[in-house]
This record gives C-alpha cells, sequence and structure tokens, in this order.
C-alpha cells in the first residue's frame, strides 16, 4: 500500500500519522521565502545606498544574516518560515517534537551541501529518494517537514431523530460513518444512495431512507443527539 | 473499476499532499516508467538531434505528451495492482495515442492543466462536451493546483539542465580551461549537444513525476467526489457484519475469552505498578528499597513488556548493528533439488567450486595489491626495507650490452674483453659497474630514461674526488664511442681500466680490510 503518510508510534501504542511534504509544496514554499528575502534586501539597499561604502559594508552583513539565520529564527521561534507556514508546512524532528536550536541550524547549514551543483539539484535527489521526503540537510539534523493539518469540523449536518440501530463498531468503522455525514456534501445524492446502499442488509432499509439512518448512526457517534 | 485493488491509501488528501502521492508512486514504480520512458523517447532524442542539434529538442518537447500517454498508462495499471513491464507498455502505448492524438501537440499542448486532464481523455475516454463538463466538475473546487504542478515540473526540468552542466563544469580538471558561461553563448556544436543531453535527461527524470503528480490529484478529486475510501470501509463493515451473522457463536466465544482478556489484564498491571512507584516513592529518604517491593517491581516490568509484545502494539524493532544470523544455505538444501541433468548438470558442478574458485581469485587479489603496496606498508609499519639489496634503476644508456648481471671478477674480464678489442664492452662493463657501486655507496637516484649528461649532473651533485673526474672522463670518452664513433686507442682504454682499479677496488679493499 503505498501512501504519502507516516506513522510515528508513540510508546502507548498510538499511530501519528504524519504526512511529511514533498517536492512541489516545498518549492512553493521555498519560492514565498525567497521573495520575502528578496523584499527585505532590496529595501534595504534601498536605505542603505545613500550611506557610500559603510553601507554596502552593512548591506553585506545584513545579506548574510538573513541568508543565514531567516529559516533558523523562525523556524525555533515560529515552527516554521512564512513561506512554509504560508501552505501550513512545519518543521519537526523525526520523533514529532518541535524543532530546537540545534536541529535547525544543522538542516539549514547543510543548504550549502543541497545547493550543489545547481539550485537544489542534490536536494531534489534526496527528496525524492527518501521515502519522508528528506533533503540530506534533513536527514543530517534528524529533522523532516510535515504537512500541519486543521481538524475537520463535524458541522456539516444535523439530525432530528435517534438512529433505532444499535451495532457494534470498531474505531476504524466509526470513523468511516463519521467520515460519510461529514462529506456528504460533497457527494452527489445518487452516489449518497450509493453508498449508504453498501449496508443496507444492517439498516435494513435502501435509498434516501438508508442516508438519513447512516447519517443518525453518525451523530449518534460524535455525540451530537 | 475494482477499487478493492487500488495499491494507494485512499483517504482523502489536499492537491499538494496528492502531488507528494505522485512521486512515491512513481519512485515505487520506477522500473517501467524509466524503462519505458528511456525506450520510447532516447530514438527520437537521437534522431531529431541528428537532423538539427539546434532545433531537434524544441519537437521532442511537442512530442512529449505523446509519450506522457504511455507512463498514464503505466501508473494507471499500477494503481490497481497490476503489474505492468516496459515490454508491455510499449506495446499498448500506440493505442493509447489515438484520443486526441493531435490535439494534444498542438492546441492542447500549452494547456496550463494538462497532466491533471489527461486521465479524463485517457482512461474515461470521454470526449467533446462530455469531456468537459467532466473536467468543469472535477476542476470545481478551490485546492486546484494542477497548474502550479506544471510549473513547479517545469523550473525543475530546466534547474536539473543546469544543474547537470554545472555537475560537468564542477568535474573538469583545473588544467582544462573552459567557462560555461562563455560557452553557452559561443556557437559551439559541442556545448549545444551537451545542454540537449543535459535537458534529455532532466526530461526522462522529470516525466514519471509529473504524470504522477497529475494522476495522483486526479484520483484524489475522484475519492474526495465519490468517496472511494468510504465505500471501502463500508464493504468492510457489512462484510464484517455478514461474517458475524454466520458464526456468530463462533465469534462470541472468541470474542469474550481473546477480545475481553487484554484490557482488564492490562489495567489491573497498570495498577499495581502505580502501587509499587507509589510505594518507591513515599519513603525518599529510604534509598534502600525493600526487596518485597523491588522483586514486585521487576515482575511488573516483565509483564509489561509482555503487553507491550503483544497485538495491539506494532513490535517494529530497528537493527542497526551487523549481526550473525547463521548458515543460511544450512536451511535451503531442505528444499527440493533442482532438475540436474544434461547442460544443467555442468553447471552445477562449475557452480559448487565456483565458491572455491571466487575465494582464491579474492584471496589472490588481495595478496597482490599487498605486494604491489608493499613499501608503503613498510612505510607505514617503520620497517626499513634494506633498499640497496634492490635492483638497480642503470640509465638505459650504460647497458648498451646486453649482460647477464655484473661478473664475478671484473679485472680479469675486462682484461680479456681488451684483448678482443671490445671497447664498447669494456666501456659497458666499466659503467655498469661503477654505476652500481657509485648508487650504494652514495645513494644516487638513477632513472632508467637519464641520458649521460643528466646522470653526470646527478654523480656531480652527490660525489667529489678522484670517483667524479674517473666517472666524467669514462662517460665522456662513451659519448665519444657511441655517438660520434670516435674509436678510442688501446692505451687510453687500458688506462682507464687501472683507474677503475685504483678509484673502485683500492677504496673497497680498503673499506673492508
Amino acid at each position: 500500500m503505498i501512501d504519502n503518510r507516516y506513522a510515528l508510534e508513540t510508546p502507548e501504542g498510538i499511530d501519528i500519522m504524519l504526512t511529511p511534504a514533498g517536492i512541489g509544496v516545498r518549492t512553493m514554499a521555498f519560492v514565498v521565502d525567497l521573495l520575502i528575502r528578496g523584499v527585505v534586501l532590496f529595501a534595504a539597499s534601498m536605505a542603505l545606498q545613500f550611506t557610500g561604502n559603510m553601507g554596502q559594508g552593512l548591506f553585506f552583513i545584513l545579506l548574510f544574516c538573513i541568508e543565514w539565520f531567516y529559516p533558523v529564527l523562525f523556524e525555533i521561534y515560529r515552527g516554521a518560515t512564512p513561506g512554509k507556514k504560508y501552505f501550513g508546512l512545519v518543521v519537526v524532528y523525526d520523533n514529532g517534537l518541535p524543532i530546537t536550536l540545534p536541529g535547525s541550524m544543522l538542516r539549514n547549514l547543510f543548504r550549502s551541501i543541497d545547493i550543489l551543483p545547481f539550485a537544489y539539484l542534490s536536494g531534489f535527489v534526496a527528496i525524492l529518494c527518501s521515502k519522508q521526503f528528506k533533503r540530506i540537510g534533513d536527514h543530517v539534523a534528524g529533522t523532516m517537514v510535515v504537512y500541519q493539518d486543521t481538524p475537520s469540523k463535524v458541522e456539516h449536518f444535523t439530525v432530528d431523530e435517534l438512529p433505532q440501530i444499535t451495532l457494534s463498531l470498531t474505531l476504524e468503522e466509526q470513523q468511516t460513518i463519521v467520515a460519510y455525514a461529514e462529506r456528504s456534501q460533497s457527494f452527489s445524492e445518487e452516489r449518497l444512495q450509493e453508498l449508504a446502499n453498501q449496508l443496507e442488509p444492517m439498516l435494513e432499509c435502501r435509498g434516501e431512507e438508508a442516508v438519513i439512518k447512516l447519517k443518525a448512526m453518525a451523530a449518534g457517534l460524535v455525540g451530537k443527539v | 473499476m475494482k477499487i478493492e485493488a487500488l495499491a494507494i491509501d485512499t483517504h482523502p488528501r489536499n492537491s499538494w499532499k496528492s502531488f507528494d502521492l505522485g512521486c512515491r508512486m512513481a519512485m515505487q514504480w520506477w522500473w517501467p516508467l524509466y524503462g519505458f520512458m528511456l525506450c520510447s523517447t532516447l530514438p527520437f532524442f537521437l534522431l531529431f538531434t541528428l537532423l538539427s542539434p539546434e532545433y531537434g529538442v524544441y519537437l521532442l518537447w511537442l512530442l512529449k505528451p505523446w509519450f506522457e500517454r504511455g507512463l498514464l498508462y503505466i501508473h494507471s495499471r499500477q494503481v490497481f495492482g497490476q503489474q505492468v513491464s516496459v515490454v508491455e507498455a510499449l506495446k499498448a502505448w500506440q493505442s493509447q495515442i489515438k484520443v486526441y492524438w493531435l490535439a494534444s501537440i498542438t492546441w492542447q499542448r500549452l494547456s496550463p492543466s494538462r497532466g491533471f486532464d489527461l486521465p479524463v481523455a485517457q482512461l474515461e475516454g470521454l470526449r467533446g462536451e462530455k469531456r468537459k463538463a467532466r473536467l468543469r466538475l472535477l476542476h470545481q473546487t478551490t485546492d486546484d493546483n494542477s497548474f502550479w504542478w506544471l510549473l513547479i515540473c517545469l523550473h525543475w526540468e530546466l534547474f536539473i539542465t543546469f544543474g547537470l552542466l554545472m555537475l560537468v563544469n564542477m568535474l573538469i580538471p583545473l588544467g582544462f580551461e573552459w567557462n560555461i558561461a562563455e560557452a553557452f553563448y559561443s556557437e559551439s556544436n559541442l556545448i549545444l549537444i551537451a545542454y540537449n543531453v543535459c535537458w534529455y535527461f532532466a526530461l526522462v527524470l522529470i516525466a514519471p513525476l509529473f504524470i504522477g503528480g497529475g494522476f495522483a490529484a486526479y484520483l484524489n478529486r475522484r475519492i474526495l467526489l465519490e468517496g472511494w475510501d468510504i465505500e471501502l470501509g463500508l464493504k468492510k463493515i457489512r462484510n464484517r457484519w455478514s461474517a458475524k451473522q454466520i458464526s456468530l457463536l463462533v465469534i462470541l466465544v472468541a470474542g469474550l475469552m481473546g477480545y475481553a482478556a487484554d484490557a482488564p489484564v492490562a489495567y489491573a498491571q497498570t495498577n499495581e505498578l502505580e502501587q509499587a512507584t507509589e510505594e518507591l516513592a513515599t519513603d525518599p529518604e529510604e534509598p534502600q528499597l525493600s526487596e518485597d517491593a523491588l522483586k514486585k517491581h521487576t515482575a511488573i516490568k516483565e509483564s509489561l513488556q509482555e503487553i507491550l509484545a503483544g497485538p495491539p502494539f506494532h513490535n517494529k524493532e530497528m537493527v542497526r548493528d551487523w549481526r550473525w544470523t547463521g548458515w543460511k544455505w544450512e536451511s535451503s538444501e531442505s528444499e527440493e533439488p533442482p532438475d540436474l541433468s544434461g547442460w544443467m548438470g555442468v553447471f552445477a558442478v562449475i557452480a559448487k567450486f565456483a565458491e572455491v574458485i571466487l575465494w582464491v581469485l579474492f584471496i589472490s587479489i588481495i595478496g597482490w595489491l599487498l605486494w604491489l603496496s608493499r613499501h608503503q606498508l613498510a612505510k607505514l609499519l617503520n620497517i626499513k626495507v634494506d633498499l640497496k639489496k634492490q635492483k638497480v634503476d642503470l640509465p638505459a644508456f650504460s647497458r648498451h650490452e646486453k649482460q647477464q648481471g655484473l661478473p664475478s671478477d671484473i679485472p680479469a674480464e675486462l682484461d680479456a674483453l681488451l684483448e678482443q678489442q671490445a671497447y664498447r664492452q669494456v666501456l659497458s662493463l666499466l659503467l655498469v659497474s661503477s654505476l652500481t657501486y657509485l648508487y650504494e655507496k652514495h645513494d644516487l637516484s638513477l632513472t632508467e630514461s637519464m641520458t649521460e649528461l643528466e646522470c653526470l649532473a646527478e654523480i656531480r651533485s652527490k660525489v667529489q674526488g678522484e670517483s667524479l673526474r674517473f666517472m666524467t672522463s669514462l662517460i665522456q670518452l662513451w659519448i665519444d664511442l657511441a655517438w660520434a664513433h670516435r674509436w678510442p686507442n688501446a692505451e687510453k682504454m687500458a688506462e682507464l681500466c687501472t683507474q677503475w682499479q685504483q678509484v673502485f677496488l683500492t677504496v673497497e679493499a680498503g673499506e673492508t680490510p
């Protein structure tokens, strides 16, 4: 089974599903960060151009600081650079804990390796070859970039009556039924009925009635009724 | 379409995640994908480059959607668990291009969502208005990033092209003057071809990723619209339920015994653990634990380990060191012996000894390498090798006559040669013997390629006095004879021989009385 998620098992035996971020979204995040840095540096050069040689020196110091510490500072204080934040990404250690100074320093220092020979070619290859989409800096620092998922809302459906059916369902099965109700708005009416008809022998009804019954079960499961 | 057979996890994703999934798919099935891509594009690339190194690649670029059809074919079959080989894909390729064969390389070529739209035409087989309606539905979302995915892939293709060129540039030795920036703007054909080859590799690398990403986004869109994951989940519920109906009693009994047994035990033991830790924590002043509590503690720890090894936990174990796992082939012998008759028998005999042969070969290669690096090893181990025992690397000119080593009695040999008037041999013998002697005494650095004067210069830098004077006249005489064909007279030769005896033999005698 191919999946881009990565199951992190906690000592309690619970799987935390982390979704490492791959080439596409990280390229986009990088471009956003590049633009932000570009704007800051452009503004600085505009402001400093009237101060002669000293201004030039200051500009290069600023350039150095921004190039090396922009990602580090944002990662340790905010979890990710603004570009990554914009795409809902966050940098974590392999065990899912938030990144700290040593890890962030290491993974960003190794950008100078990833960038070789031109435009992150080695980083690209490393990301492709890694199941957790790690570039070389990530491998060295033991970090990865993952999606930070926002919890889904359970407000899409309302029911009037209590479900009249009692079934013993495993956790996974309960999740399936709740997902059915949550995502029912994105399905066509025919598809909703078709899906509900799968459970015909248990619900003892078909079509519209089965849809309502299944939604009512979901409402009962999330404690809405 | 059997969604039970899907080889990907069907949970709903956002578009970026589905592109990532597409990359994972492409990497998982890299062999058929890249095999097909190379087999199908390489002939065209070679042909177009031959036709026109300058514009051929643009033609290949234009035709790229045709090759992508084959990639999508492989992706779509593999995703439903059907293994596709490169040959099968090549055979099926032609039939995959038929739909919109012209449109795909003309007005649809610059479509911003090419990768995402392709499955609708190629896999669903929709055309005209129907296709448009379907695409409208699929694109009806705020999370449609197929254009960005195309842009990203396009840019990576360019970056990889330049990256490969830079890599070549970095690997060029320092002495070799070649500036990539200058060469890029020059009109040389070589750089054009290098650029084409790099671009071709980037194209081959990116295309399966691009199509995989687009296809995964398409699948994801359908998962969101049709709830494939929910369908699978509901089917599972029904299967379990109907299985339960058939053997309700069995499951009831088993469930009561198996299912219910785990949880209370674990709960009870964690309670006990809490008690024990409380006991440990209550008397901090007394570091000595009561024996009873200690026993209880270890017992609980052991049972906890047992529980952790049980079913709800995955028990993945990561081993990072090398360890001996036993002789593997001992167990494999129990399997049915293969048919070893006729020709196979010969191979079997060879195979039997192959291991011995390979080991012998391996050991002899190691031995040979050690022998080659014996000087370095000696230096490393600080062992002084007696360099004088080695063969002297005499300059080639001195060995004018082929000699089997120095004769034991050199003066007698010299006298004999003088009588025969074999002056060349006399001079050669004198040169060899005196050079050997000087080499041993003064540690001259002689090489085979030295000329006479180089040799003399080397001697002059290390040797003084009588020996130097003798060598100067000897070599001068040799040059006259060998190069100018000036035959020396007998007195001169005799004088040289006595001189030689004075210089070398007396010193030797004086040294070793």
